[in-house]
């Protein structure tokens, strides 16, 4: 059962995933990115991290993308041919999709060996996508990181609204 | 769970369904009924009283109208998105309503079933992720019509929606310090002893002006607003597919005023004299009559003071006041 569900949902968001590429109107392309987050939550959540899963929809889905959809409105509904002819883009961009494919392939065959949950404090499945788990290793162990990121999301803040200030 | 009582609970859980979708259709077709009644009354007026005693069955005559009317889709409108937004709309309006609490636990054959469709631990989340979707309704409508009006209307609402989720999230964080839990039916469960209104009166003023704004209602109601924008992001809008963005405009409202209960005016709890989810519609009720009376009280704002008045005031409050709850709570 868990199977089938996986990969039905597995098989979603890689169409959709490939959907946002492929699409060539802006606006559908935006779209196919919101079904694929929502699956992605979906996921999460066989994985019994419904936290992760919620905040997901709300953050990338619920505000990201429609800012990301809010431009797109904003611009005029032509719509460009961007497969057309060869350019420098696709000579950059090919090398280094192969490079991430092989890394990708690396990291599966070499069966993970980087430690990241090693000295991880054992963990119950139902309770490990919960909020409780969830903050009590935010708060405690990873308290610096946490302070570190808010403090630079601060400074993102900052920076937009300067480069935003009524004297341009 | 033995696969008697599994086939039980699942029977009893899609009854549970059926009964709240209908509920909540007949509590919008009453809802537009009674804000006509009222408005009515409180401009000199009698409002709708020609079909059926007292007016009674307008809504279905509302209904039957709507659906017998031509359902025209512009030429130059992006026909898919402009098919897909009523139905976004409607669906994610109808889906807020399935964390809701109403009411206490039943037993049928020791199977316990909680009055609530699904009880989510991350309850209150959902409901945010749930609003956050909805906005693609309306700016889809506005963006597939083709035409200045609804893009605005749609840019707007946009941009009004997204501002005053943050103060709606954030004014409810306070009761979730409160009663340790996200989950809608343990904070009704935590308000046993008395409401949270009385420890979060503030946090209750910022939720009731976010969901306003948030419902796009009068006084807040520049999406559609008619003197500029002739009817917003559903300009373009005719018969069945105007009718649901109709639908998801009520349902919005009666979810925000049943989240507005839950979280400020203990949910279902109430003297024992009356069942608990009488006293569940009667608190939505209430919340809905405010709703309306707001409506017929004060005129539509300008645009840029609400947005001014959400960054530069009610979002630092509201961050102000999970501080002092904390301060307080330490």
């Amino acid at each position: 059962m868990g199977l089938i569900i996986f990969l039905i949902l597995g098989i979603m968001a890689v169409v959709t995933a490939s959907g946002v590429v492929i699409e060539k109107r802006p606006v559908y392309s935006a779209i196919y990115f919101i079904v694929n987050l929502i699956t992605l939550s979906l996921i999460y959540l066989t994985l019994h991290a419904e936290f992760l899963a919620v905040v997901q929809v709300l953050i990338y889905a619920g505000a990201v993308m429609v800012l990301f959809l809010f431009m797109i409105m904003i611009m005029p509904p032509v719509v460009e041919n961007r497969f057309g002819k060869i350019n420098l883009e696709k000579f950059i961009i090919i090398p280094l999709l192969l490079i991430l494919l092989f890394e990708i392939i690396y990291v599966l065959y070499s069966g993970l060996t980087i430690d990241i949950g090693k000295n991880m404090p054992p963990l119950s499945f139902e309770k490990f996508g919960g909020i409780a788990s969830l903050g009590q290793i935010l708060f405690k162990r990873y308290l610096v990181p946490f302070e570190i990121t808010s403090l630079i999301l601060l400074v993102a803040v900052i920076g937009a609204v300067y480069l935003r200030r009524p004297d341009q | 769970m033995t696969k008697e009582s599994f086939i039980i609970w699942l029977i009893a859980k899609i009854i549970l369904i059926l009964v709240v979708f209908v509920a909540l259709l007949l509590t919008i077709a009453f809802l537009i009924y009674a804000e006509r009644k009222i408005i009515a009354f409180m401009q000199s007026r009698i409002g709708p009283n020609r079909v059926g005693p007292i007016g009674l069955l307008q809504p279905f005559a509302d209904i039957t109208k709507l659906f017998l009317k031509e359902d025209l889709i512009p030429a130059g409108a992006d026909k898919f998105l402009f098919v897909l937004a009523p139905c976004i709309s409607v669906f994610t309006a109808f889906m807020a309503f399935s964390v809701i609490p109403f009411g206490r636990d039943i037993v049928i054959h020791n199977v316990i079933i909680p009055l609530q469709i699904t009880n989510l631990n991350v309850g209150v989340l959902f409901l945010m992720a749930i609003f956050a979707i909805n906005v693609y309704g309306i700016v889809l409508a506005g963006w597939s019509s083709n035409s200045k009006y609804s893009l605005f209307g749609g840019m707007r609402s946009c941009a009004q929606m997204i501002s005053y989720e943050l103060p709606l999230g954030l004014s409810m964080v306070g009761i979730l310090m409160l009663s340790h839990s996200l989950s809608l039916r343990s904070i009704v469960a935590a308000q046993s002893k008395h409401w949270f209104i009385l420890m979060q009166m503030p946090a209750f003023i910022v939720f009731l002006i976010s969901s306003i704004a948030e419902t796009n209602r009068a006084p807040f109601d520049f999406p559609e607003a008619e003197p500029e924008l002739v009817a917003g992001y559903h300009t373009e809008y005719s018969s069945f597919k105007f009718a649901m963005f109709f639908m998801a405009e009520y349902a919005s409202m009666i979810t925000l005023s049943a989240l507005a209960v839950t979280l400020f005016f203990g949910g279902w709890l109430g003297p024992s004299f009356l069942p608990p989810f009488i006293w569940f519609f009667i608190k939505v009720c209430l919340m809905l009559f405010f709703f309306i009376w707001l409506r017929a009280t004060y005129p539509r704002l300008r645009y840029d003071k609400l947005m001014k008045f959400q960054w530069t005031v009610l979002l630092p409050f509201s961050l102000l006041w999970i501080l002092i709850t904390g301060a307080i709570l330490i």
